[in-house]
């Protein structure tokens, strides 16, 4: 390698391209790690859908605002304003459901039932990430965040 | 820095970038690369007075597949199972045995054996602290099916039509207490076909004449949820898990990556015995078997006092021991039901003792704090909430 004399440096620019390299591929493989090992994890939810028995009956997507009724349960499925979110009430031939959907913070929580067992489900949290269900046993109802695969709890 | 070195410097680089890259898009669980497996999620409500929902992993390929066997071997599977266990129903043994006279000896199917083998086992690990012979207690009680259909008629000279309010009498929880001595009944194999001879002991109120009744809903679920995942390792589906009624559950192989899980891990979630709604406990589980019991749920109150659907045997009446939530986790749900079931009713002293002599499965339980709160006792590798 040649080597530069004083004045060269001393006139030449402070970093070159090539000089640029290394950062940009240390940038890169840090990037690349990052979708390693953040992008499996569980993520706040971007769609929610609601089944009855093995049917669905409506999904709704956050980012679009897009609220999808199947065309069965269109008579049965009644959305009203709230604060910050909507409320939706289903009624199957199983029974009755109310829960709102919080559309700020993207929850949603079950808060009626009409079974005439304890309404477990208006005690579960609201659902907030991908794959956090609420299921309403007597109604045969059950409001999935987003996965195609609910995770486990037990109680 | 000659040309030549740079770009060898930067042919390697985004060769590492490149394989960093495409790791993001594969994961591979025990060898098998299911990053592009997708997820199916069945659910029914028929069975168990409760939900049933399997949810399995696999090839995009075999959807169709897995759909047809959810259809087709699994809930023909189940509705075998609850036949067999349920306490009516024209092919029910568990019912068949309950109609029986005292000290009768009655035929029953290979499932049912299975169920009462394993029924037989608890009792005996647990001293008697799991006991499906209390089926009268049960219902004296007001938490039997035929009490949740929304629909309840008084028909049986002990019923109160106002259940929920009004305790039975002294004299029947003492009577059917009396006779749920499970060591009595005895069960054998014969010439591949199965016995099981009832026990030979009645209690007689009001002029009625009662005998042991079983119910064996309190490790029907787990003894199904095994057997469907059974027959999805069978079928070479090797991810999922089989959740029934949320008490009882079996996993496979979790072929997502959760947030502190190891790979095939599930992060499976205890529901707080405050029943807020809120979790309490979170454990990292796979390929095993889980179950939670605890009074929390399905009870009433008169005068200030929790009546829970689980009743202790050697009373008759609902538990009062100061455990309010039990999860037991092991390579049997089965058994685990049977002890989770066992802790709650032992209290937190005899289900400490209990899990000392259970080997391969681990307990997490939650005990009343006197304050309106709970502490929570665990051999478990999991994390509190």
């Amino acid at each position: 390698m040649k080597k530069k004399g004083i004045e060269e440096v001393k006139n030449g620019k402070y970093f070159t391209l090539w000089d640029l390299i290394p950062y940009l591929l240390i940038a890169a493989i840090a990037v690349a790690l990052l979708l390693v090992f953040l992008l499996p994890q569980k993520q706040n939810m971007t769609v929610f859908y609601v089944m009855h028995g093995d049917e669905k009956v409506m999904s709704y997507d956050f980012d679009a605002g897009e609220l999808t009724v199947e065309e069965k349960y269109k008579d049965g499925v009644v959305t009203g304003g709230g604060e910050n979110g909507f409320f939706v009430e289903i009624r199957t031939s199983d029974g009755f459901n109310r829960f709102f959907v919080d559309t700020a913070n993207r929850t949603v929580k079950m808060t009626e039932a009409d079974c005439s067992f304890t309404e477990d489900c208006t005690y579960l949290p609201a659902i907030e990430n991908e794959g956090d269900s609420i299921i309403c046993v007597p109604n045969k109802l059950r409001i999935v965040a987003g996965s195609e695969v609910s995770s486990p709890v037990t109680g | 820095m000659t040309k030549k070195v740079v770009l060898a410097v930067v042919a390697v680089a985004t060769i590492a970038v490149l394989s960093l890259g495409l790791c993001a898009c594969t994961l591979v669980v025990d060898g098998i690369d299911v990053g592009d497996y997708v997820g199916v999620q069945y659910t029914t409500y028929e069975y168990f007075n409760t939900y049933c929902t399997v949810s399995c992993y696999l090839p995009s390929s075999d959807k169709k597949a897995f759909e047809e066997l959810w259809e087709g071997e699994i809930k023909e599977m189940i509705g075998n199972i609850e036949g067999c266990l349920s306490l009516d129903g024209e092919n029910s043994d568990v019912a068949a045995f309950n109609a029986a006279a005292a000290g009768e000896t009655i035929e029953i199917s290979k499932t049912a054996f299975g169920a009462f083998f394993l029924a037989k086992e608890a009792y005996g690990v647990t001293g008697g602290a799991f006991n499906p012979a209390i089926a009268l207690s049960v219902d004296l009680w007001g938490f039997s099916p035929r009490f949740n259909e929304g629909d309840y008629v008084p028909s049986e000279p002990y019923d109160r039509k106002d259940y929920k309010n009004e305790l039975p009498s002294d004299e029947y929880v003492a009577a059917f207490a009396g006779l749920s001595d499970f060591s009595q009944t005895e069960i054998r194999e014969e010439d591949g076909a199965y016995f099981v001879r009832k026990a030979d002991v009645t209690a007689t109120v009001g002029g009625e004449v009662y005998t042991q009744q079983l119910d064996l809903s309190g490790i029907g679920k787990g003894y199904c949820a095994d057997a469907i995942a059974a027959v999805m390792r069978k079928h070479g589906y090797k991810f999922g898990y089989v959740n029934i009624g949320g008490s009882s559950m079996t996993m496979l192989k979790n072929a997502r990556k959760e947030s502190g899980a190891d790979l095939g891990e599930w992060s499976a979630k205890v529901l707080s015995p405050l029943n807020d709604g809120s979790n309490y406990f979170k454990a990292y589980l796979k390929d095993v078997s889980l179950a939670t019991s605890g009074g929390y749920q399905q009870n009433y109150e008169i005068k200030g006092v929790i009546y829970s659907h689980i009743l202790d045997p050697f009373t008759g009446a609902p538990y009062a021991s100061d455990v309010l939530t039990a999860t037991v986790y092991g390579e049997n749900a089965a058994l685990a039901d049977a002890y989770s079931t066992a802790m709650c009713v032992l209290g937190k002293d005899g289900a400490v003792a209990l899990a000392g002599r259970l080997e391969g499965y681990t307990y997490t339980l939650a005990y009343d704090d006197g304050k309106g709160g709970f502490r929570v006792l665990s051999n478990a590798d999991g994390a509190l909430l």
